[in-house]
């Protein structure tokens, strides 16, 4: 429908001020010099002529200033008719409507819940004092199932029993 | 120049629409086609005329284009869009409504 076009105006509003603002004064000082010339053909003086034009219509600032505001309110009324749309039809389609809240639901509470899990295992240090000290030890043997290189409890103990390198 | 009448609130969109739909214009323009056809009797001044005109660009019902006059003169013409095509039958539609049951009121008997 009219949200591209209304879009477009909300990114005139807020990015291209300035050629806008050119543009309006160009074009409403347009109208106000055929005004002017007008008026300067039934045999006024140029000032003369530019008070009259004034005098019968509102100057060419009020003018800018009403085009403006009429460009605002255009904005923010299409938006509020945009929202109440979207409302209402969330509201008829009720069904529709509680299965996007639902994945929206499990999607955030998923991708928070692997980043928190993610962020206490790869990103914080161990939460032991002396983080950066504790190392991991592992057993190389020639034999059996490669990449299973876990020490046996009996190890870790005569590990633990008889270290002298390490602390704790 | 005859009395002029106030314009119905509404009415200027419609007003400018079916201007714009005989041909493009600019402001001027449309003013003095306004005033010429209703013989006087709606003058739309700029204060009113221009507001008019980009609230309904903003709708997207009339677009306008820079153009340039023999004299170097920039001017920006508005023409009516698909769309705006489209909203001008539906408050051609609309204002014959109003007419019709305006008129069924006041020639009631009394």
């Amino acid at each position: 429908m009219s949200w591209i076009k209304s879009f477009k105006t909300l990114y005139q509003l807020v990015f291209e001020r300035r050629r806008v603002e050119k543009e309006l004064d160009a074009e409403v000082g347009g109208y106000f010099e055929i005004l002017v010339e007008r008026y300067m053909e039934q045999g006024m003086s140029r000032e003369e002529a530019q008070r009259t034009a004034r005098i019968k219509f509102d100057g060419p600032e009020q003018v800018k200033q009403q085009v403006r505001e009429a460009r605002m309110g255009a904005v923010i009324e299409a938006t509020l008719k945009d929202v109440r749309f979207a409302l209402r039809m969330l509201r008829k389609n009720l069904g529709f409507t509680a299965v996007a809240i639902f994945s929206l639901a499990i999607g955030l509470g998923a991708t928070s819940g692997i980043y928190s899990i993610a962020d206490a295992l790869l990103l914080r240090p161990l939460p032991v004092p002396n983080a950066s000290g504790v190392i991991a030890l592992s057993s190389v043997t020639d034999q059996l199932l490669p990449g299973l290189n876990a020490i046996s409890y009996p190890d870790y103990v005569d590990l633990r029993e008889h270290n002298r390198t390490l602390r704790g | 120049m005859a009395k002029q009448a106030e314009l119905l609130q509404g009415t200027l969109d419609l007003l400018i629409l079916r201007t714009l739909e005989l041909q493009p214009l600019h402001g001027v323009g449309i003013s003095d086609r306004l005033e010429q056809v209703t013989r006087g009797v709606f003058v739309v001044g700029p204060g009113s005329l221009f507001p008019a005109l980009h609230r309904l660009a903003a709708q997207g019902w009339i677009e306008g284009q820079w153009t340039e006059l023999e004299n170097k003169r920039r001017i920006k013409v508005y023409g009516l869009t698909a769309s705006g095509r489209a909203r001008l039958a539906a408050e051609k539609r609309n204002w014959q409504k109003i007419f019709t049951a305006m008129n069924r009121v006041l020639a009631e008997e009394s």
